[in-house]
């Protein structure tokens, strides 16, 4: 198993690659839209050389869910995240970290869960996963 | 005064029939084309399932079709759609018109890539030992088993010659290829020719299919395809919130477009006019669309504008609506941001949901279903549309056809790439 | 409709050519007599019958983009990069300030073909799926194993609008956008059009012009398969001979060719410098080059210039270097120039070149309007050693000659009879 360092490193070097940004833009706290310009076919792009780089499968939708909340209006109302959506997010994503997003869950905040940090953990997760199985 | 622009003939094949009738008449009957892919094995393709032309062959249309022979089937489709388009417009044989001035303008794809051949000698020509291509071996390979004829209809600019080879169509040819945008930027350049004097007649429309293994293959890797393989029937559902992305169609539509004195003059029977033409581009994405939907919303005006119509003067949108997540929604928005309060008012419909999406095709087949709008007073449905998504909330005709008087009428068609063309056709009034 | 007070002026040039990597090198080769056609270099072209083109030998398309935009050389074919190449050589040569430009009066208008898949793409899937019986795919292999294998953005580095799509992103270009994708006429034909579009109104800018590589081995494969190539691989910089007795075939080569075209307000507000004017257009369709489809074509761009035949200085050739269609362009041209007395000479730019495709009108025509800027010469067309009773025409050989009469036609046409002729006036 890669420690959390060694797989942090790999994915920089893959966002590096992939989004064509110098290493020192890469911070754990960046968050792919906002800081480090992704747009949709990057994250396609972004998840094929993961697989690659880590020898791993990544099913569509479960690092980037693409429509997370379907517009349910029980799990978005004026543009807020509701409680019962906020459940549904953590289910789809237990590797993020929601903590922030808690505080404003406007559906507009929902780009900056995507971070580097978060793939990370992800990814560690699925290693963990795939070893003991 | 400029010169005006009317359409005397119409041709189409489609996943819904072999001519404009049948197709016209399924659509209006809420009827779905889309079924398991039968012309080549995507059993195991992330997508299985494409809106087909069902039992095609040409032969049957066309009586001497040898120009053909070798060519793709988006050539073959052109050939049958121009064919009942001229017939319909009293063209096919008259001997009358100039044919110098009558031109071609075509928005149509590319031939099918010899994708077995070509694989195979991808393969034999790779060595695991240095990990590389052998080009040389490839080379030879490919030169052996490669059909020179076959390869060279591939090519982007054969579909409009034979065309008017075939015809006899002596005037401007063009092709343009850009992407889901493309036959209705044909229809639209193809009509600024004629109101310059360029030509009298264009033949113009769009003939494309991408159901075959390369073309799936793409449109998979991107994600753009719906997967709904357990119900395919369902799969086309624009606006609808459980969309999943677009349904591969396939075939081919054309129009002859006429300047009106040349028209009047000849006796023809006039269809309808065409009044407006916008073109624009998101400069945004290569895939995505603004989110504001500038583009959208500009074509839009555009074609208002070319159109010297009102707001209120249009009575029925045909929506790119492709059931993808994205254009669905910023395409509502784009239509609410220029139709403001009215925009509750205009029935929108997508026949994609009965259809598929034929890509290249889609905006000459969804043109002649705005003038088949006009002429018959009903308007085709959004089939597959059950459950509302907030962030679509106009009129879309859900599930049957619905009676309406339209004088005018709006298609949208916006490319991958980001390409966005808006045309208005009007009933024709002297 | 037009606006009668409208004129379109050229007032940029972008040139990515086998002979040189903007306007400036382009003239100088082509003021030199420098051939730009040698063995391909770039991949083994063994075994191919044909081993020589007019390859472009120092392309790096990360010269041409600004460090934040080099992420989208991924989803670009070399064919793409061209083109993107072009435009923005076209935008430094024209002094653009794109902050003053409008972008919604700013369109894009490319000519583009058919781009190859790279092999390399496809070897990983190609692997797992092709390797049960000859000339057969497994397509079930294919569907399960093999489509993961490929790059999820594969498609999108061979779709021909992507020419005019990359250059609307990079220079936020949101007025019309087209693509025309008409073999060797397209790019002058998109240059038509552009023309159109400013004349009525519809654009005040346009980057406008076409790129093509088919310098890879996909595309060469197809090429050598259905074209009619020159097999001088000896001796590539005499292969190309338009209009030559002893022609026998063409030759490919690659680049970009690509215009500033604006209208003559807007380009005199900002001061440009006018290279030159655009007054005519016309196209026609020839069924297999037997009748007068190309003729047609040059009377109606005459006819829209307002000019006689004998105003025209020289015309600017399709020039292929085959037997049949040089023969025919000549006869053609004779039909239209043969009573001007002095004969109005065709220079043949393919000569140094090779024929670039759908880039190819465009970038030939920058010749001419670059020899119109320099008040002359016309450079010569290369190779052209013995005259062929075929073609009745006088080809500019040998010398350097004085540009006396204001006009140039620029004509190209497909082998399949899809023509087109643009006028361009020199600007005093």
């Amino acid at each position: 198993m890669p420690t959390q360092d060694e797989i942090y490193s790999k994915v920089s070097a893959t966002l590096v690659e992939a989004l064509n940004v110098d290493e020192e833009d890469i911070k754990p706290t960046s968050t792919l839209q906002g800081d480090l310009g992704a747009e949709s076919i990057d994250f396609l792009d972004i998840v094929f050389r993961l697989e690659r780089e880590f020898g791993i499968k990544i099913p569509r939708g479960e690092l980037f869910p693409e429509s997370i909340f379907q517009g349910d209006p029980e799990l978005v109302q004026d543009g807020r995240v509701t409680p019962k959506g906020l459940e549904e997010l953590r289910a789809k994503m237990p590797f993020a970290d929601l903590t922030k997003f808690e505080q404003n869950p406007e559906v507009g905040n929902l780009s900056n869960l995507f971070t580097v940090d978060l793939i990370t953990r992800y990814i560690q997760g699925k290693l963990e996963n795939g070893s003991q199985n | 005064m400029r010169r005006r622009v009317v359409i005397t003939g119409m041709g189409a094949i489609t996943p819904l029939g072999h001519n404009v009738r049948e197709t016209i008449e399924a659509q209006l009957q809420g009827r779905n084309g889309v079924g398991p892919i039968e012309s080549f094995d995507a059993s195991r393709f992330p997508t299985k399932f494409a809106a087909q032309v069902k039992n095609f062959d040409l032969a049957r249309f066309i009586p001497d079709c040898r120009r053909w022979m070798h060519s793709g089937i988006n050539s073959q489709f052109a050939a049958v759609a121009a064919q009942e388009a001229l017939e319909h417009a009293g063209l096919l044989n008259d001997t009358r018109v100039d044919r110098n001035r009558f031109g071609v303008y075509l928005g149509s794809g590319e031939g099918i890539q010899d994708f077995h051949n070509l694989l195979s000698w991808i393969y034999q020509a790779y060595r695991r030992e240095t990990r590389q291509l052998d080009t040389a071996t490839f080379e030879r390979g490919a030169l052996s088993v490669f059909h020179p004829e076959r390869e060279s209809e591939q090519e982007l600019h054969t579909t409009p010659a034979h065309l008017a080879a075939h015809f006899d169509l002596r005037g401007p040819n063009y092709n343009c290829l850009t992407a889901c945008a493309a036959s209705s930027q044909a229809v639209g350049e193809a009509t600024e020719l004629i109101r310059h004097g360029d030509a009298d007649l264009m033949l113009v429309g769009g003939a494309h299919s991408m159901i075959h293994p390369f073309g799936v293959t793409g449109f998979n890797l991107l994600t753009a395809l719906s997967t709904r393989n357990d119900a395919p029937e369902k799969a086309s559902r624009p606006f609808d919130l459980y969309r999943d992305g677009f349904v591969l169609g396939e075939g081919a539509a054309m129009l002859v477009l006429e300047e009106l004195e040349h028209a009047k003059r000849r006796g023809a029977d006039i269809l309808a006019e065409v009044t407006g033409y916008g073109s624009t581009a998101d400069a945004f994405r290569v895939t995505d669309s603004h989110p504001d939907g500038r583009g959208a919303i500009a074509c839009m005006k555009a074609a208002l504008k070319d159109s010297r119509l009102n707001l209120s003067d249009i009575g029925y949108i045909n929506a790119h609506g492709t059931s993808t997540k994205v254009n669905d929604s910023v395409e509502t928005l784009a239509i609410k941001k220029v139709f403001g309060e009215q925009a509750y008012r205009i029935p929108v419909s997508s026949t994609k949901s009965m259809m598929g999406h034929l890509i290249a095709a889609a905006g000459a087949i969804e043109l002649i279903t705005c003038v088949e709008v006009l002429r018959r007073g009903v308007l085709p449905p959004t089939i597959n549309y059950e459950m509302p998504d907030p962030e679509c909330d106009l009129d879309y005709i859900p599930r049957t056809a619905r009676e309406k008087r339209v004088q005018h009428a709006l298609s949208n068609s916006f490319g991958f790439g980001g390409q966005n063309i808006a045309l208005i056709v009007s009933r024709f009034s002297s | 409709m037009s606006t009668p007070s409208r004129r379109a002026v050229i007032t940029g040039i972008g040139i990515i050519s086998p002979i040189g990597l903007d306007a400036a090198s382009y003239w100088h080769s082509l003021r030199e007599g420098r051939s730009g056609i040698r063995p391909i270099q770039s991949f083994d072209a063994s075994g191919l019958p044909v081993r020589i083109a007019g390859e472009i030998p120092h392309f790096n398309a990360k010269d041409y983009l600004e460090k934040e935009q080099r992420k989208s050389l991924r989803v670009m074919a070399r064919t793409i990069q061209l083109a993107v190449a072009g435009a923005q050589r076209a935008l430094d040569d024209g002094q653009v300030d794109k902050s003053k430009l409008d972008p919604t009066r700013f369109g894009v208008e490319f000519g583009a073909g058919l781009i190859a898949t790279e092999l390399n793409d496809l070897i990983e899937a190609a692997c797992v799926s092709a390797n049960c019986q000859p000339g057969r795919v497994d397509l079930e292999k294919w569907g399960e194993q093999g489509i993961p294998l490929i790059q999820p953005l594969w498609m999108l580095k061979y779709l021909p609008n992507m020419l005019a799509c990359h250059v609307s992103i990079l220079h936020d270009a949101r007025g019309p956008n087209n693509s025309i994708t008409e073999s060797d006429v397209a790019s002058l034909l998109a240059l038509g059009e552009a023309y159109r579009i400013l004349l009525r109104d519809q654009a005040d800018f346009f980057l406008v012009g076409g790129a093509e590589s088919k310098i890879n081995p996909l595309s060469m494969v197809r090429q050598c398969l259905f074209e009619h190539l020159s097999r001088r691989n000896e001796e590539p910089t005499k292969a190309c001979r338009p209009f030559d007795r002893w022609r026998d075939g063409l030759v490919l080569g690659e680049g970009a060719g690509v215009f500033v075209v604006e209208d003559l307000e807007h380009a005199r507000r900002r001061g440009a410098r006018i290279y030159a004017e655009i007054v005519g257009f016309g196209a026609a369709f020839d069924p297999g080059m037997r009748g007068d489809g190309l003729a047609r074509a040059i009377d109606a761009a005459l006819a829209d210039a307002g000019i006689g035949p004998e105003e025209v200085d020289h015309v600017n050739a399709h020039g292929l270097s085959t037997p049949e269609s040089d023969a025919w362009e000549a006869r053609s041209l004779h039909k239209v120039f043969g009573s001007c007395s002095p004969p109005v000479p065709v220079f043949a730019a393919k000569s140094y070149i090779g024929n670039l495709g759908a880039g190819g009108g465009t970038t030939e025509l920058a010749a001419s309007v670059l020899a119109m800027s320099n008040n002359g010469p016309v450079p010569p067309t290369l190779n052209y050693e013995q005259a062929d009773p075929d073609c009745p025409i006088e080809v500019l050989s040998r010398e350097p000659r004085p540009m006396t009469r204001p006009h140039v036609v620029k004509v190209s046409f497909t082998q399949m009879g899809q023509c087109a002729a643009v006028v361009v006036r020199q600007w005093s």
